[in-house]
């Protein structure tokens, strides 16, 4: 009986219809529900009740005026613009949604053994093109990151974007990029995620090959024992030339090969010649980061975190008792794992901070 | 799209086009939810400048990360939970929720004798008695039917608001409703004695 009661109650109060009436703007369904309570004493209480309980819902007095709303919108509109302008960072980048600024360029670079000893043996001439950058006074000031020991190890360079740097591989950057372009040295293999900035074209060089990254999602595998470097697209375009043709050429260099989504071309080294290949399938590198979509449905915060621990190769420290019961639905994609983290904790309404070798995270409950 | 186009375009439809960094639809959206975030906010808290000041928060949030909002099924609910949550954050920034929710309840304002007395030349001296006893139920059997009944949210919605399971929310519905008809207003004497009592103030 009380069941019943309640039931009733909420479903009269949830019914549109029924609070039409209540509020006296149906009055022709006066005799329907009439007809509805009948002879039953329990439907009469119960409609009686509801049709209180509807007017008490109905009043809402929240006394402001349109205009005052209207300008309050556009105040929002307008420090939301500023700060756009602001921080490139706060750009949420989905591939997805094809949005202007929604691509994360993502590049998976790597350089196998063959190519390491290869590139011990050309180690003179590989040095000299760095050498010579050096002194035209573009990396002044840089920072050398090796990992040795680890199986992935995270590396944030200046601009947010992200490398996870391979076993024995190492990456120089410098400490503040040229504002017309982002350069980086790899030896050895690397999984980048970069953040889009058409102003400031990202380069990654690595022995005599250079990956150019034109606001896409793209991947490079190199390092076979026959010498060659493969490069595989997944998404969007990107350049893929050498070194030479790099030095040869200011600007656009001539002999590059362009690839789109899906496509894949090979670096034969003895012939120092780039060509188009014609398989289907892109040759990937066995990542855990390149096959994870990182898409979360009602996932226990823990999990993400465990999840990107994992493929970034860094600690991730949280309040774990208070955040147990944290959970996200998210796609966080391509996105460099600064994006990730901040966008989470803006899920949670979490604090983090990221440090050279830890993510620190201070959420609060979510019961 | 013109004004009269979007005054009839469905939220979602509308939530894609703020996907897609479209600012009139983001300012209609806005404007359709501002009055039930501020009257969703005085359930916390009687100082507006603060709800409004979360509601901005959210708007500037909103636009911000437009491109990285998923698809909502409710959009209604989305605003509503991000706001519940900085709403929360804004009164007590360190405390946990548990906390937040008692204080839900001695956040309420006071029906006070003007608000009695205006309600009374209306003549709704019962509706206010509602209102008063709804007032004394428990903070979270309030929220839960101020989120089912004022805002018409499904059982599902407010449990996913609340982070509590849908069974959970129809318990509270269930005690909510039981409690409001036992403590239900049936003495009208109490409730003129109480008006006149103001009226000698």
């Amino acid at each position: 009986m009380h069941r019943s009661y309640t039931g009733l109650l909420d479903a009269l109060l949830a019914n549109p219809d029924f609070l039409q009436w209540a509020r006296g703007e149906k009055p022709e369904d006066d005799a329907r529900w009439d007809q509805w309570v009948g002879n039953n004493p329990d439907r009469r209480e119960i409609l009686q009740k509801a049709r209180v309980l509807a007017k008490v819902m109905e009043e809402a007095p929240v006394e402001v005026s349109d205009d005052y709303i209207e300008s309050r919108i556009r105040q929002a509109l307008t420090i939301a613009k500023q700060k756009e302008v602001k921080s490139s960072q706060v750009r949420k980048l989905l591939p997805a949604i094809g949005y202007r600024w929604a691509v994360a360029a993502s590049l998976l670079l790597a350089v196998g053994i063959g190519m390491v000893i290869y590139g011990m043996r050309k180690d003179n001439s590989h040095d000299a093109v760095v050498l010579a950058k050096e002194e035209r006074g573009q990396a002044a000031d840089s920072t050398r990151i090796l990992n040795m020991d680890r199986v992935v190890k995270y590396v944030q360079l200046p601009d947010g974007s992200s490398v996870v740097l391979h076993r024995n591989s190492s990456i120089r950057f410098p400490n503040r990029f040229d504002p017309a372009k982002r350069e980086v040295y790899l030896s050895g293999e690397a999984f980048f995620e970069v953040t889009k900035n058409p102003a400031q074209p990202f380069y990654v060089y690595a022995n005599e090959l250079v990956a150019q990254v034109h606001g896409t999602s793209f991947s490079v595998k190199a390092g076979h024992q026959d010498g060659q470097v493969e490069v595989a697209v997944k998404t969007g375009k990107v350049w893929v030339y050498t070194n030479k043709e790099a030095e040869a050429s200011r600007g656009e260099p001539a002999a590059r090969l362009i690839l789109t989504q899906n496509e894949q071309a090979s670096f034969d080294r003895n012939n120092l010649t780039l060509v188009r290949s014609t398989q289907k399938s892109p040759v990937l590198l066995n990542l855990v980061i390149e096959h994870q979509p990182f898409a979360y449905s009602e996932a226990p915060i823990g999990e993400v975190f465990t999840a990107l621990s994992k493929a970034y190769g860094v600690d991730i420290e949280y309040n774990k008792d208070q955040m147990a019961n944290c959970s996200i639905t998210a796609t966080l994609g391509d996105e460099p794992l600064e994006n990730k983290i901040k966008w989470i904790c803006t899920i949670l309404e979490a604090d983090y901070e990221i440090t050279e070798e830890k993510i620190h995270i201070r959420g609060n409950s979510c019961l | 799209m013109s004004p009269g186009l979007l005054k009839n375009t469905d939220d979602a439809v509308l939530w894609n086009y703020l996907r897609e960094g479209d600012e009139e639809a983001y300012t209609e959206l806005a404007r359709r939810y501002y009055r039930t975030m501020l009257q969703y906010g005085q359930k916390f808290t009687p100082n507006v400048q603060m709800i409004e000041d979360a509601i901005q928060d959210l708007l500037v949030h909103l636009w911000l990360h437009r491109a990285s909002l998923n698809d909502t099924p409710s959009v209604k609910f989305y605003l509503l939970k991000s706001f519940r949550h900085r709403i929360l954050k804004a009164i007590k920034p360190h405390s946990n929720e548990v906390e937040l929710t008692e204080r839900f309840e001695d956040l309420l304002p006071d029906h006070s004798c003007e608000d009695s007395l205006i309600r009374s030349e209306n003549d709704q001296a019962l509706t206010h008695q509602v209102q008063v006893v709804l007032d004394q139920l428990p903070a979270r059997q309030q929220e839960v039917i101020y989120l089912r009944f004022f805002q018409n949210l499904k059982p599902e919605e407010i449990a996913g608001l609340l982070s509590i399971n849908p069974q959970s929310v129809s318990n509270i519905i269930q005690r909510a409703l039981g409690n409001l008809r036992e403590l239900w207003p049936t003495v009208q004497p109490y409730a003129l004695l109480f008006y006149a009592y103001c009226q000698t103030l």
